[in-house]
């Protein structure tokens, strides 16, 4: 924590506890963008008014994002799939999240039941302008400012309970990290968790396609970062990639789904043949009476769920076997 | 004969009923109520705060928050009972925590070190929940077509950041169970829920777990798939038997001659006023 004699890195925070054991709350360690230099002095009179400076404190998991760094925790408990959602800035992911976590927080969500989060504050933090409490009059999500690469996780289990949990991990990677991959063969070669992942969706923002001033730069875009994407051999013909189309229901209000469907998914069918395996229309919030909130959610939970290796346990068996099993860490990040 | 020690942990956010719950209790164990299954074999080495919170109770007064000035947030009880059907005796700690503590597990990521232990040692858990202050969450999709009919075209106030604080109470509840799910280290844990002020629910006709269901389905999911981890069921419980706010109710409260007879304690169907139901189903198989 110290950095010389002299000074301290403090963090202001409320709710972090870098400044008691070192633990940052964002996840930044030492780099934190919220840490102050202060003298020990001024550290030493802060920390005896603090009321619960006597009490011995023990910290748990932080429940924001998950840094790559910290990814064994999950990994090395439990077999996950990996899911890797690439789009611009604004093109609507952080929404897709809140879309599908609040599917939970409602009920259940295509057969299966909610079991688990390791994320829930960062999974909260993106419902949270959705929500009337936020006092926001348009359901849009707040953009997060996120690391290069952290995660969510959500574990889930079919109704049935015929199966253990399943874990699914969201790589929440910013979108200038892809801007720069869309541009360099070095930046795209660094993406290596797009080859440990299970499934690769392109998020393309629905109503910039029916802009016609960036409707064609976005879909420049999309096919520029496919096309480095196989040229560095990141992404296969086996594994494919989806390609989901958020802000359905404005494209719908304006009948523009022929012309959109035409303008971009046929251009990446024709440019790059057996690499777009499936996709989506999705509406995670919508005002439009037409398409229902939640639109498309579904078929993209499925779609992160499935594998190709999907095994049925025996439940009888499961529960003695379970609390002994250890999990390996089915995918591995690489520097 | 040798009493046996066992420790059960009560959780819940603020304001959600422990500390009504734990004052019922104590009068129960320590009146004359005919057939009850535990009561209380010697006081306990110092109850002045059982003694307090059980005063206030009698006299359908609120009890007021578990205060937070010992520094700890935790009040510490221990019951000495006796179960009348096995002539067993045995000793109960109860600490009653400041549900703002729990809130803190949640916001800052933190417990005390001595609840820690507590929870690592703990034998079953009782979880309170209050209806009257669970934290829903509304999506704005959800009111903005009954707005847009209402003509509601007030300027929009000023956006407000993201507070955990103000996070639904299921989220909060699921991830205070998962922070102690930590704690079990593969052993299945006994977990009872206490809907707290059963009273205002019970004209509703369900049942706690179908109220819960309906309620906090997060929570319940949350329950369901981690069969392998708690086992739990689920009571409506009215330690004060009605409204202490309403001055009518408390009239009608206080005229009930024998205080153990204003408890409601819903258990499935069964209707009845035994406050000790979950602590036995806790320890029916020690």
């Amino acid at each position: 924590m110290a950095t010389d004699l002299e000074t301290l890195k403090v963090c202001p925070q409320t709710g972090c506890s870098y400044n008691t054991n070192g633990l940052c709350m964002e996840n930044n360690g030492s780099d934190c963008q919220f840490l102050q230099s202060v003298l020990k002095d001024e550290l030493l009179v802060e920390t005896e008014v603090d009321s619960r400076q006597d009490i011995e404190l023990f910290q748990l998991a932080s429940n924001q994002e998950i840094e790559e760094i910290n990814i064994a925790r999950i990994t090395n408990r439990f077999p996950c799939n990996l899911i890797v959602l690439i789009g611009e800035p604004e093109c609507g992911k952080s929404t897709l999240y809140a879309a599908l976590f609040d599917k939970f927080n409602k009920g259940g969500c295509s057969g299966y039941y909610f079991s688990g989060t390791s994320t829930s504050i960062a999974f909260e933090r993106r419902c949270h302008h959705a929500r009337v409490i936020s006092q926001n009059n348009q359901p849009k999500t707040e953009r997060t400012y996120s690391h290069e690469f952290a995660y969510l996780h959500l574990s889930v289990r079919k109704m049935s309970l015929s199966v253990p949990s399943q874990h699914l991990l969201f790589a929440d990677v910013n979108g200038e990290k892809y801007q720069a991959a869309r541009n360099d063969d070095e930046e795209m070669q660094s993406l290596t968790l797009l080859k440990s992942s299970d499934h690769i969706f392109f998020i393309a923002d629905g109503e910039l396609l029916m802009n016609g001033g960036k409707k064609h730069s976005i879909k420049a875009d999309v096919l520029k970062l496919i096309g480095r994407a196989i040229q560095n051999q990141m992404i296969s013909t086996e594994k494919g990639v989806n390609l989901l189309i958020t802000k359905w229901d404005k494209i719908n209000e304006s009948k523009k789904e022929d012309e959109v469907n035409k303008f971009l998914v046929e251009a990446i069918e024709s440019k790059f043949p057996g690499y777009l395996k499936k996709t989506i229309h999705i509406a995670s919030r919508s005002q439009n009476p037409e398409v229902i909130a939640g639109t498309g959610i579904e078929d993209f939970f499925e779609l992160c769920l499935s594998t190709p290796e999907a095994v049925e346990y025996d439940y009888e068996d499961m529960i003695e076997t379970l609390p002994k099993m250890r999990q390996f860490q089915k995918f591995k990040y690489q520097d | 004969m040798e009493s046996s020690e066992n420790q059960i942990l009560m959780l819940g956010l603020p304001e959600s009923g422990k500390t009504s719950f734990l004052a019922a209790l104590y009068h129960f164990v320590d009146s004359d109520v005919p057939h009850k299954t535990l009561s209380q074999s010697k006081y306990s080495k110092n109850t002045t705060y059982l003694n307090y919170i059980v005063s206030k109770w009698l006299n359908c007064e609120l009890i007021g928050r578990t205060a937070e000035s010992t520094g700890t947030s935790t009040k510490e009880v221990v019951l000495h009972l006796l179960d009348n059907r096995h002539g067993v005796k045995f000793d109960l700690n109860i600490p009653d925590m400041a549900g703002e503590s729990f809130v803190r597990q949640y916001t800052e990521r933190t417990w005390e070190l001595d609840y820690k232990v507590q929870a690592e040692n703990s034998d079953g858990i009782i979880m309170f929940i209050n209806p009257g202050k669970v934290r829903a969450h509304v999506l704005i999709d959800e009111v903005s077509a009954a707005l847009n009919i209402l003509g509601d075209d007030e300027e929009t106030e000023e956006i407000i950041d993201f507070d955990p604080e103000k996070s639904p109470s299921q989220v909060m509840l699921v991830d205070i169970l998962a922070g102690h799910a930590e704690t079990f280290f593969g052993k299945r844990q006994k977990l009872a829920i206490v809907i707290s002020a059963w009273d205002e629910q019970i004209a509703g006709n369900k049942s706690p777990a179908r109220w819960l269901e309906l309620n906090l389905p997060l929570l319940h999911q949350y329950l369901i798939t981690n069969r392998e981890t708690f086992i739990y069921k689920i009571f409506g419980v009215s330690a004060q038997g009605g409204s202490i706010v309403k001055p009518d109710s408390v009239l009608t409260l206080q005229k009930i001659s024998e205080p153990a007879d204003r408890i409601i304690v819903q258990d499935e169907d069964n209707t009845h006023k035994n406050i000790c139901a979950p602590i036995e189903w806790i320890i029916e198989e020690w």
